[in-house]
Parts: structure tokens; sequence; C-alpha cells
């Protein structure tokens, strides 16, 4: 079949490797009929995230069809359409009965590695790092899936895949981050990074009862389709953040923060994020705390930091005197897919909100790679990139843009 | 069939950028023998060392920006007035030795600042003049406007108990 390979930094490419096979009886084989570049898979392909091996099928975010079950798994039957959470879950340890499960205890099968690194291991995460698993990801036409009578969700009649795709993460993903700061009707939530997790960001907090939501970005398209959700926007070239969030919340500051950018903040004019950068050229830091901080310092004392970008491993200069005295709160962590994904998938049904807005560009695997320095660039106004495995697109280099 | 240009812009000023935190860090460390071949004074020990610094911190731009092209042209001045600081000392020096030393590093001094012109002007990854491509602002994703939306999930959603912000409990004072 052929996948989406994780070479070297900057090297994905479209190979062609081996089937997956059923390697345990709860497993499933899914036809992968739709699967997206999620800003997680930038952090692989650009090199920041530790542990990873050439070789590697990466991608997290997909759903299909199912091709074959293992004879333990009494839930999903052949010819099924699932979406697959990109935590991989067992449903039985202590974190998966508090449905916490992206630290679910059993399903990282390099346990070892992790609880060295983070001193207890997280749940095992589809085409990702290895310190998560090292499980081979949905960018391809098939995948096998572990613990597939726990994480697929069943996509009923009539809905297509692009209504419900991403339910696999960065709907959930928005949606939990608004969720863990625990929105009152008289909050203002300001949101770093106007991506796809930053837009459903944006949708969430207005579905839950935001008073102002705003949005910190330089990207004019990603600002507009913002604007379009509901929010105020900062473009981060023209305005100052600071000054600009304490006249819109009369000088105290948003009591909501969310980081929907994560380790490679790109605030290029300021002392912080040049330090970030070469400190992290030279290897002496793996993430760019920029947004971190500027969140810290904005935020009204007793507020709330959420976490929502992905951090890989140390962060310096990050002013805790300040978080302690302003009594912060910070919420942060992967996301727990399935503890949200059957009240999102009636919301979808129910049409309060139809989450292909967001997709700009789709195209096939074989554009894949191209695809992935696009979204990085931020070229063609791509925001983001769905991938159709079995479909015959146009032949690249054209892609097929969204009305 | 066109030939395709192997050299990478991006690499190349990777490499001029390594290339500078070395020649400086060599500047700093060994800035007294490089005074010692050029035939400059005790004092001018000085000026060796702060060339030096700007050498890194200029390297270190160049590596740590995204689009580092304005910062090879800093490099491209500070290979200038390295050049007319050379010129400097070649016009100053009567030995021969001396001269020749100077000399080949006006030459070094020379190719390097060629390079650095030549990888100035080849296009780096920058934002595109016409990355206003798309209009997305009719795409909300929701059926009305967000003004109505707003709070829609409130009607049946719960926040689970270990969301919960800090309750709120007032002293009986103030109740």
């Amino acid at each position: 079949m052929r996948a989406l390979v994780w070479h070297h930094k900057n090297d994905v490419r479209c190979d062609n490797v081996p089937d997956p096979v059923i390697e345990h009886p709860r497993d499933a084989i899914i036809k992968v009929t739709s699967c997206a570049i999620c800003g997680s898979d930038l952090h692989l392909h650009d090199g920041f995230m530790p542990g990873m091996k050439t070789g590697d099928i990466i991608g997290h975010e997909f759903m299909g069809e199912v091709m074959e079950v293992g004879h333990e798994n009494k839930k999903l039957k052949m010819g099924d359409r699932v979406v697959v959470p990109f935590t991989i879950s067992c449903g039985e340890c202590d974190q998966c009965r508090r449905s916490n499960f992206s630290v679910c205890e059993k399903t990282n099968r390099n346990k070892s590695m992790a609880d060295k690194m983070f001193g207890h291991s997280t749940a095992g995460l589809f085409g990702y790092t290895h310190l998560t698993g090292g499980y081979s990801g949905g960018q391809a036409e098939y995948v096998r899936v572990p613990y597939a009578d726990v994480g697929p969700v069943k996509v009923p009649e009539g809905m297509t895949d692009e209504q419900v795709l991403f339910l696999g993460d960065i709907f959930p993903t928005g949606w939990q981050a608004v969720v863990q700061c625990h929105v009152e009707p008289t909050d203002t939530v300001a949101i770093w990074g106007a991506g796809p997790v930053g837009q459903f960001c944006v949708r969430s907090a207005i579905m839950l009862g935001a008073k102002q939501v705003v949005v910190i970005d330089n990207v004019p398209e990603r600002l507009a389709m913002a604007e379009a959700g509901g929010a105020l926007t900062i473009n981060f070239d023209d305005e100052n953040v600071v000054e600009r969030l304490n006249e819109l919340t009369e000088g105290k500051g948003p009591e909501k923060c969310i980081d929907a950018v994560g380790m490679e903040a790109h605030a290029t004019a300021t002392i912080d994020s040049v330090y970030d950068r070469v400190k992290q050229t030279v290897k002496l830091e793996t993430d760019r705390a920029h947004v971190l901080r500027e969140m810290m310092y904005v935020c009204r004392p007793a507020g709330t930091l959420s976490i929502a970008g992905v951090y890989g491993g140390l962060v310096d200069k990050i002013p805790f005197g300040m978080i302690m005295n302003k009594g912060l709160t910070i919420r942060t962590g992967q996301t727990h897919v399935n503890r949200w994904t059957d009240d999102l998938l009636r919301r979808i049904q129910e049409g309060q909100i139809d989450p292909s807005f967001v997709i700009t560009h789709t195209v096939g695997l074989e554009d894949g790679p191209e695809m992935y320095k696009k979204f990085r660039d931020k070229e063609d106004g791509c925001i983001k990139v769905v991938l159709k495995p079995h479909e015959m697109m146009t032949p690249s280099p054209e892609v097929h843009y969204a009305s | 069939m066109r030939r395709k240009n192997r050299i990478n812009p991006e690499h190349v000023a990777k490499g001029l950028g390594w290339f500078s935190i070395g020649i400086g860090l060599a500047g700093i460390l060994a800035h007294r023998k490089v005074c010692r071949q050029l035939g400059a004074k005790k004092d001018k020990r000085a000026i060796v060392c702060a060339y030096g610094a700007r050498e890194i911190l200029n390297g270190a731009a160049i590596l740590a920006s995204r689009n580092p092209t304005p910062w090879i042209w800093v490099k491209v001045a500070g290979d200038v007035l390295d050049l007319a600081t050379l010129a400097n000392g070649l016009k100053g020096s009567s030995s021969r030795t001396r001269q020749r030393n100077i000399a080949l590093a006006i030459a070094a001094v020379t190719a390097v600042t060629a390079v650095d012109i030549m990888c100035a002007k080849k296009p780096h990854r920058k934002i595109p003049a016409n990355r206003f491509l798309k209009n997305y602002k009719t795409r909300s994703g929701f059926p009305r406007s967000p003004q109505a939306m707003r709070g829609i999930a409130l009607e049946d959603f719960e926040i689970p108990y270990d969301q919960f912000d800090h309750a709120v409990r007032f002293p009986s004072s103030l109740q």
C-alpha cells in the first residue's frame, strides 16, 4: 500500500510499504477514506519532536471503512464507517475509567521510554513519536487500529467524511481547550493561533457562551476565518497584543487564555522569540515558548491558561513567579478524544456546527509531501488539508480547493 | 528537460550561519594570534574580539531567522567593514610578511563576501506577496450568525467535575 513516511527532518515521502495485518484479537484494519494533516504533524515534519525513526508512517487524523476485525472485537464489523481518535485507549485502566483517555496506562508499547522521559507513561498515539508507542499512522491507504473495540466512533448513515473527520482530533481538541477553561458568560477568551485547532477553539468558545472571543495570529486568511466564527482579531504584526487585549478588557486582561500554537511560535519581532530560536537551533531547548510567556503576562489574575498546543520537551525563561503570584490555573494535556466525541457528533448531526468549514485543500495521498510544505509555509491560503488515499485526484501538483 | 538547481539557498544560508559562528569564535579565542599575524598592535585586540562577537551574533540570527535574507545582508555589511579595516592595516604595514598575510585575509574575506552576496540575492522562504488569496470571511461553520449561536451548547452541556474552575466562596460577612 501507499503511505506517507517520515524519513528525516523536512523529508516526508509517499512510499510503498507493506499492508498492515491484525496483530491482536481486538485489532481492526481500516481502509482509510479520508485523513488530514494536523498542525502537530508539522512538529514531526520540522524535526522538533524527539523519538522519530526513518520509515515511520505518520498521520493521526483519519477515518475509513472497517475491512477486517480481530475475533475478540465485538464492537465493529466489516463495512462499518468509523472515525478513529488519535489517542489509543484500552478502556479498562484506572485512567480510562476516569475518561482520561489520553493518559491511558496500557496502550503505550514503549512505556519504559516514556516513563524515563515523562516520569510516567501516557497513551499510545497513532503516527507519532516512539515516545507514544511508535504506532503506524493513518496517512496511508490502510491502517491497523489497536484496541479497536474502544476508540473508533461509528459514523451514522448519511454523514459525509468531511463532516465527521475532525472528531478524531482537532474538533475535540478545540472543545476541550475551551471546556477546561470553564468559560463563564462574562469571560473574554483570548486564543493564540488561528490554525485549525484555534478555529475550533473559537467556535467552541462561542457555543459555550463566552462574552468575547479574541484571536491572535498574523495570517490574514486565518484571521478572516476566525472572524467569520465570531472572534475579534489581533494581527500581531500590526498591533501590540498586550495593549490590545487590555483595551478589550477594560485594562484587566482576559480571564481565559488558550494556547493553540505550541512549540513552534513564530513571533519573530520579539526579543524572547529570537532568544528561543537561537536556543532551539543550538539544541539548548526544544520548544519556543513565546505564547506561554505572553499568556502568563496578559492573563487576568486568578485566570486560567489552557494549553492545547503541543510541547515536546524543555522550555526556558518561564516566569513562574508571575504564575504563582497571579494565582493562575494551568490546564493542559493531549485531548481525551472519546470523552467528547458522542456529544460533538450529536451536535454535528443536529446542525449546530459543520466542521468542514475549515477544509481549504483536498488532495490525493501522493500530494501529501508537497502539502506538508504548503501547510507549514501557510501558502495558498492553506489552513486544513484533507488527503484522499483511495481517490484519483488531478495529477500533482494541482490541488483542489474547497469552495 | 530543465536541469534542477541543486543548491538549496536555505542550506547555504545555514552553512553561512554556522561559518559565521565558527569564524567569530576563532576570532575571539585566537585574537592574539590573529593580531600577531596581521601585524596589529595590542590595543587592536579588543576590535578583533568585537568583530568576532559580531560574527557570532550575526550567525545566530541567520540560523534563527525564518527569512535569513536581511541577516545575510547584515553579514555583507560586516564583510565590508572587515575589508575596510584590513585595507587600512595594509596601508599602515611595512613588513612584507604581514602585508602578504593581510592580502591573503583580504582575498579570503572577498571570497566570503561574494558567497554572502550570492546567497542574499537568492530567494528564501518568505511570506508570498499574494498570500491573501482566499477569502474565508463566510466560513463560520455555523448555521446562523455567531451571535445567534452564542451559548447554544450550554442548554445541554455539563462541565465535567474535573474541569471546574475555582469554586466561588465568600466569607459570611460578605454574603
